[in-house]
């Protein structure tokens, strides 16, 4: 979704930089009812929700995916040792 | 408009300082104060535009210097940084000016201390609306030396004109370090522009950045106050309080910040500036709140509150969150405001009694003033929905991906409620204990004006950080769990509760050795006067009597200037003066020499061009011509005439 948003769009609509991430086809909408309510802070509810909860999904995505990543990682190295050591044994072994 | 803005305050100086002897003291003061007020109109015009509109723009207003290495120009640069800045300072300036018209009406000199308020803001507004480090500094200097006139405003008081000089000498190192930093910005880069810099810094200047980063920090520390520069913040509660309000709680020591704000793009490409600023802030926090704890002097203990909100203040920044920074300092502005204002009102009343130990049980008498300093000090603790909760809580949330500097952070809010319940519960519930003589004169709430500054702020106090946080934090919560959420909350909530039981039980009168040293320790602001009295003052004066004064200027100086270079001296100019005589004989001789030999001199001159003339001209007829065109504006022009016959 957030990529339907081009870069040209986003200097348009005045998006701060920090906020041109994954979940800045949320941040627009709020951002414009934010300015259409003068930032007033009772208003504009319903789409800071939206904002926030698409903050911490992307955030959670986020974390799964580094676990994922550490895992395979350590796998890998796990992996590299053994074959290491088998190559080693042989060598021993010839 | 920008100009208006800014000359305003500056023509309300001029008019209250050079006509006070024809305009009528209530003229003044209503002149001065609509100034301010016009200031104060435009920017919240300039407010709206940069935040609602997320404008900014620069207004050139003459080319200062140009050299061939660089140019300055005086202009003015908008963002939502100055902007906001701005409305900040004309708010406060305009309710200092407004308090200071009934607080100051007994004084014979209100007229001079009205302008240099308005002389104050001129600097402040130069300070926050300029477009490089240039102007920049002129404002920080203009501000250093209307704090020095304000806090000397009575000027028979030894005791103020020794906290001017402190403050003074402690704000020239910050100052140093800003000049230098400034001075090594043009050299480096050939601009002190804040744009062009942020443009032209980059990771490959290292250790550039990091002596820029670390300069700028320290001028920071001298303005802000910050732990090492912060010893002439108590004292300069010297001066009257409205302007205690205006500069040591609202909107000088917030220069520091401003600048630190200022300079974020140079500071983000110093990690070690940026963990330094963070500690710093941290441990300025920590060690103001404990100073604050053992204070008895009412305007000393706020003054020990500034500067760990200011400690705060720089903590955020050094985690990067220039954003709340800039929150709690425009909610902290308010809230001290209250605190101080309210504070002068208090002393009034007691007949200008400062020592929370005499007052007592104000709370009848300024049931008013009670409610605006409870709010101020509720809000200071940090209680929920309240002004500072909302950036407190962020920059403590903000500050747990260093856990020390959390933990840091809530004990510090822990004893904030500690003070600012002590403060409260011996100035307006403790039992009475004041002498007859001392009673509270009841008149000191009938003030209109003054009551409705302090209705003002409170409202101010309560509402500002709900209705900014969301124009100027435009940033997620951190993900942390919901107990270190509540963590800082719950320690000042329980401080307070725990020392107003203490308190009313009469539970705290036990006292023990350490309890005693620590309380000591505490209010004599950690040694550190002691320290810079006898390591560094004594040392210097020392080293200046025996060596710079004794050894040197009486000395060396003495024995080659005084004894042989003056007597030679001397010894000529009385020749000399024996040509000076009353004989018509020696006139005429010395009349005629002096004829004579100048005459001589002008001829040799005549005969020496001469030469030159015949040996230029004595060169082939080509040559001479080609110099003539090549120097055409060189030679003399009846030369040329005749080399072309």
């Amino acid at each position: 979704m957030a990529d339907k948003y081009t870069v040209e769009d986003l200097e348009r609509l005045r998006i701060p930089l920090f906020n041109r991430d994954s979940c800045v086809h949320y941040f627009i909408p709020f951002i414009e009812c934010r300015r259409q309510t003068y930032f007033m802070p009772w208003h504009c509810k319903e789409e800071m929700e939206a904002w926030n909860h698409c903050q911490l999904e992307d955030h959670y995505d986020r974390v799964r995916q580094k676990r994922r990543q550490d895992k395979e990682r350590k796998k890998a190295l796990r992996e590299a040792n053994l074959m290491a050591e088998s190559i080693k044994d042989k060598n021993s072994n010839s | 408009m920008y100009l208006l803005t800014m000359s305003a305050p500056m023509m309300s100086f001029m008019l209250t300082l050079t006509h006070k002897e024809k305009i009528k003291t209530t003229t003044m003061q209503t002149l001065a104060c609509s100034m301010i007020f016009f200031s104060w109109m435009n920017s919240s015009i300039m407010l709206y535009e940069c935040m609602m509109n997320d404008t900014h723009c620069q207004t050139k207003i003459w080319n200062w210097m140009k050299t061939e290495h660089m140019e300055c120009k005086i202009s003015l640069h908008m963002d939502l940084l100055s902007s906001s800045m701005l409305f900040m300072v004309t708010s406060m300036s305009l309710f200092v000016h407004m308090y200071s018209t009934e607080y100051m009406k007994n004084d014979p000199h209100k007229h001079r201390f009205m302008s240099y308020l308005s002389l104050f803001t001129f600097f402040m507004l130069l300070m926050m609306s300029s477009n490089n480090y240039i102007l920049l500094l002129m404002g920080w200097e203009g501000v250093g030396i209307c704090s020095y006139l304000l806090m000397n405003f009575w000027y028979t008081r030894m005791q103020a004109n020794k906290s001017g000089m402190k403050a003074i000498m402690m704000n020239r190192m910050g100052d140093i370090a800003l000049l230098m930093s400034t001075m090594m910005m043009m050299n480096k880069f050939g601009s002190t522009k804040f744009e062009n810099l942020t443009h032209m810094i980059n990771n490959k200047m290292q250790t550039i950045m990091n002596t820029i980063s670390m300069l700028l920090l320290m001028g920071a520390m001298g303005k802000s106050s910050l732990m090492g520069l912060h010893v002439w913040l108590p004292d300069a509660m010297e001066g009257p309080t409205p302007m205690s309000a205006l500069m040591h709680a609202a909107t000088m020591v917030t220069a520091g910040i401003f600048l630190l704000m200022r300079s974020s793009s140079i500071l983000e490409e110093s990690k070690m500036s940026l963990t330094i600023t963070a500690w710093m802030g941290a441990t300025t926090a920590f060690f103001a709140a404990t100073m604050g704890t053992s204070q008895n002097d009412m305007k000393r203990m706020m003054a020990y509150s500034t500067c760990s909100q200011l400690g705060y203040m720089a903590l955020a920044m050094g985690i990067s969150k220039y954003s709340i920074s800039l929150l709690h300092l425009m909610n902290h502005a308010f809230f001290k405001s209250l605190l101080f204002l309210g504070a002068g009102i208090t002393m009034h009343t007691i007949k200008n009694e400062q020592d929370i130990r005499k007052l007592s049980s104000l709370m009848k008498q300024t049931p008013m003033t009670y409610m605006g300093l409870m709010t101020a000090s509720l809000t200071m603790t940090g209680t929920p929905f309240l002004t500072a909760y909302f950036s407190k809580d962020q920059m403590m949330e903000n500050s747990y991906k260093n856990s020390m500097l959390y933990w840091l952070a809530t004990i510090t809010a822990a004893l904030t409620a500690l003070y600012s319940t002590r403060l409260m519960y011996f100035s307006f519930t403790k039992k009475p204990q004041y002498t007859h003589t001392q009673k509270p004169h009841t008149t000191s709430e009938k003030d209109i004006l003054m009551n409705s500054m302090i209705m003002m702020l409170t409202l101010m106090s309560i509402s500002t950080g709900y209705m900014t946080y969301t124009m100027l934090t435009q940033q997620q919560h951190p993900l942390i769990t919901q107990k270190l959420i509540l963590t800082p909350l719950m320690c000042s909530m329980t401080t307070s509760m725990l020392m107003t039981t203490l308190y009313t039980n009469n539970n705290l009168h036990n006292k023990t050795t350490l309890t005693t040293l620590w309380k000591n320790f505490n209010s004599n602001a950690w040694n550190f006067n002691t320290f810079y009295n006898n390591m560094i003052g004594e040392k210097m004066l020392t080293l200046a009597h025996y060596q710079t004064y004794k050894h040197s200027d009486k000395g060396i100086l003495e024995k080659i200037i005084n004894n042989n270079l003056t007597n030679i001296m001397m010894h000529n100019s009385q020749n000399i003066s024996k040509f000076q005589s009353t004989k018509m004989t020696q006139h005429l001789l010395t009349m005629i020499l002096f004829y004579s030999s100048f005459t001589m001199h002008i001829k040799s001159q005549k005969l020496n061009n001469s030469v030159l003339f015949w040996k230029n001209t004595g060169c082939s007829f080509k040559s001479c011509l080609g110099q003539t065109m090549k120097h055409n504006s060189l030679m003399p022009q009846f030369a040329k005439l005749k080399i072309v016959k």
